[in-house]
């Protein structure tokens, strides 16, 4: 009874609650992520508006596009060593459990 | 109609040809799908349908999560807008290169826990489980129904206009009908079980048609001009917008990034790829897959906007691009491929969009507010009668468009990302985040959205209804209660009690 009431409380210290480490683990690679799509934007944006207009050209292009350009595909690369070497294979199993998977 | 082109009576035959044996191929495969899970029970083929069992495979999911988002826009908009705009638009859409590293790699290890721990099987059910309110389930999922049939309908109209001239019917009803058709008969066979089968064989489509057109058009630019300097030199002679950043402002153009970046993060279409996999490992090699398939397509189709110019500077309408260099530089089979490829991006999105519509009426509204007690059977009788419906809706809304069709397509998007970012983050790893917080969330993020874009205010209508709702989230948390602790523990606890993780 008592523990049927705890659970149906709504007052309580949310950091009580042991948390599965996994989920934390899925927080942190989160703000990495948030991180990296965010200099995905600002910085080509800096790139774009600082070299638009100096009249030069990068492989044949605009060279504010090329380097932009170059930024994007260097930024795929740093996302797939991420996904292969920072993500980490937790089993998706609903009970907590935060070995790598097999 | 002046075109700026014409195409030829061969080509359009060889075009005809190679879309019979496409379309033959992807019914076929739905054919396949269906006939492979006759002796499924009723749970099962509930399961297939909303989550394609939730066990594919790394490519099937990764080319999934492209074909879905890929839709016309990617295809055949994308390039006419970079024609039209330059490159500051192919810049903008660079920014959706790594979008499904950001949506897999944020959100869908915990997504596919939770799933498993309340065994929700879609995205409206598992967040109506973390905010514990059904109407933010039922003001999320009319969103979805409201911007998703208009936006499927704006999908076959570019489909049959597509259609219409590169066959030289001059009817582009003909074309949305058959597209409409075929999309349905695949989807209603086995939904996301048939779209895992058909989305590797359209993925390998698109990518084989834009790498094609790509490299064509470099050709003819290399043969008219010598070098890729000189083309670009022309057209800065010719229309120097296309090739001055200026052309949008920076805050304009930071807003319309996230929008092809983040945005695209809380998308249906977009997160129903979370459950459709049963490991890590293979989340990670569909991030891959995702990535580079993405990239491929895009990098091509959004950055050839320009390089089109060099080759044909009168074409009338940007859409007319791809058509254009198709039936000018390809062979006529290789015409029909590529179009076969743009078609695969729609027709994918689109049955994206049939499941998500069927299975938000008829598992998180009809189910979840009438009748609880509905019987596996009749959810997946329910699918079927609605998808049909979802169909004939877009189909009749493509067939007679409205003025308000497009209205509302431009909301699209926009609107459901406003919607349900914060909500989506919040939810998923902020512990302070309260019902009544998720309820403002999702509110407020449409409603800003579409007042913003009516206002035509400085700032991009997103960075807007972003701010609104994350901020209005943070401080509606502060003062109101939180879910109920078992409900809580089942969303961030190593431990938690089964009775709270049952959906409602």
């Amino acid at each position: 009874m008592m523990q049927q009431k705890d659970l149906e409380s709504r007052e309580y210290d949310v950091n009580d609650i042991v948390e599965d480490r996994r989920f934390i683990r899925c927080k942190t690679e989160m703000w990495i992520i948030v991180i990296m799509g965010l200099i995905q934007i600002l910085v080509p944006a800096a790139i774009i508006y600082s070299l638009n207009g100096n009249g030069k050209w990068f492989v044949g292009l605009p060279m504010w596009y090329g380097v932009a350009t170059l930024f994007y595909l260097c930024m795929l690369v740093a996302s797939m060593i991420v996904a292969t070497k920072v993500i980490r294979t937790h089993k998706l199993d609903a009970i907590a459990d935060d070995k790598e998977e097999s | 109609m002046d075109l700026g082109f014409t195409i030829s009576a061969s080509t359009q035959r060889a075009i005809m040809i190679v879309f019979i044996l496409y379309t033959a191929a992807i019914v076929g495969l739905g054919a396949y799908v269906k006939f492979a899970s006759r002796n499924q029970n009723s749970s099962q083929k509930l399961a297939g349908f909303l989550t394609g069992g939730g066990n594919l495979g790394s490519l099937a999911v990764g080319l999934i999560m492209v074909t879905n988002i890929m839709s016309s826009g990617g295809m055949v908009g994308g390039p006419g807008m970079s024609y039209g705009t330059g490159f500051i638009w192919s810049l903008c859409v660079f920014c959706s290169f790594i979008n499904i590293f950001m949506s897999l790699g944020s959100v869908g290890k915990k997504m596919s826990i939770m799933g498993r721990r309340t065994g929700a099987q879609t995205v409206l059910g598992l967040f109506r489980h973390r905010y514990q309110s059904k109407l933010f389930s039922t003001f999320l999922g009319l969103s979805f129904i409201i911007f998703l049939v208009p936006y499927a309908a704006s999908q076959f109209i570019g489909s049959g206009r597509l259609f219409a001239i590169v066959t030289g019917t001059g009817n582009y009803r003909i074309g949305v009908l058959l597209f409409a058709i075929i999309t349905l008969v695949y989807t209603l066979t086995g939904g996301m079980k048939s779209i895992s089968k058909i989305a590797v064989f359209q993925g390998a489509i698109m990518i084989f048609s834009v790498i094609s057109v790509y490299i064509v058009t470099g050709g003819a630019i290399m043969e008219e001009y010598g070098s890729l300097q000189a083309a670009m030199e022309f057209v800065q002679s010719s229309k120097p917008s296309l090739l001055d950043a200026t052309t949008w402002a920076p805050l304009y153009f930071i807003g319309t990034a996230c929008i092809q970046s983040f945005a695209l993060i809380p998308l249906p279409h977009a997160l129903m790829g979370t459950f459709t996999y049963s490991s890590s490992k293979t989340m990670k090699r569909a991030i891959i897959v995702g990535i580079l398939g993405y990239t491929i397509i895009q990098f091509t189709m959004s950055g050839i906007g320009p390089l089109a110019y060099a080759v044909n500077p009168n074409i009338t309408t940007g859409d007319y691009v791809i058509p254009m260099l198709l039936s000018t530089l390809l062979p006529p089979a290789m015409a029909g491929v590529v179009i076969a490829g743009a078609v695969a991006a729609i027709q994918s999105t689109v049955a994206a969009f049939f499941i998500i519509i069927a299975s938000t009426i008829v598992k998180d509204l009809y189910k979840t507010l009438i009748k609880p007690n509905m019987t596996m059977e009749e959810e997946n009788k329910g699918n079927t009668i609605f998808t049909i419906l979802a169909a004939a809706v877009s189909i009749v809304f493509a067939l007679f468009p409205s003025e308000y069709l497009q209205t509302i397509v431009n909301f699209a998007i926009g609107g459901l990302a406003a919607g349900f970012f914060f909500p989506l983050f919040f939810g998923l790893y902020w512990k302070k985040a309260t019902p009544a917080a998720g309820i403002f969330g999702t509110i407020s993020g449409v409603l800003v959205y579409i007042v913003a874009t009516l206002a035509a205010v400085p700032v991009h209508p997103i960075l807007c209804a972003l701010a609104v709702s994350g901020i209005g989230m943070y401080i509606v948390s502060q003062f109101t209660p939180k879910v109920k602790r078992g409900v809580f523990e089942v969303w961030f606890g190593e431990t938690y009690d089964e009775h709270y993780a049952k959906l409602s």
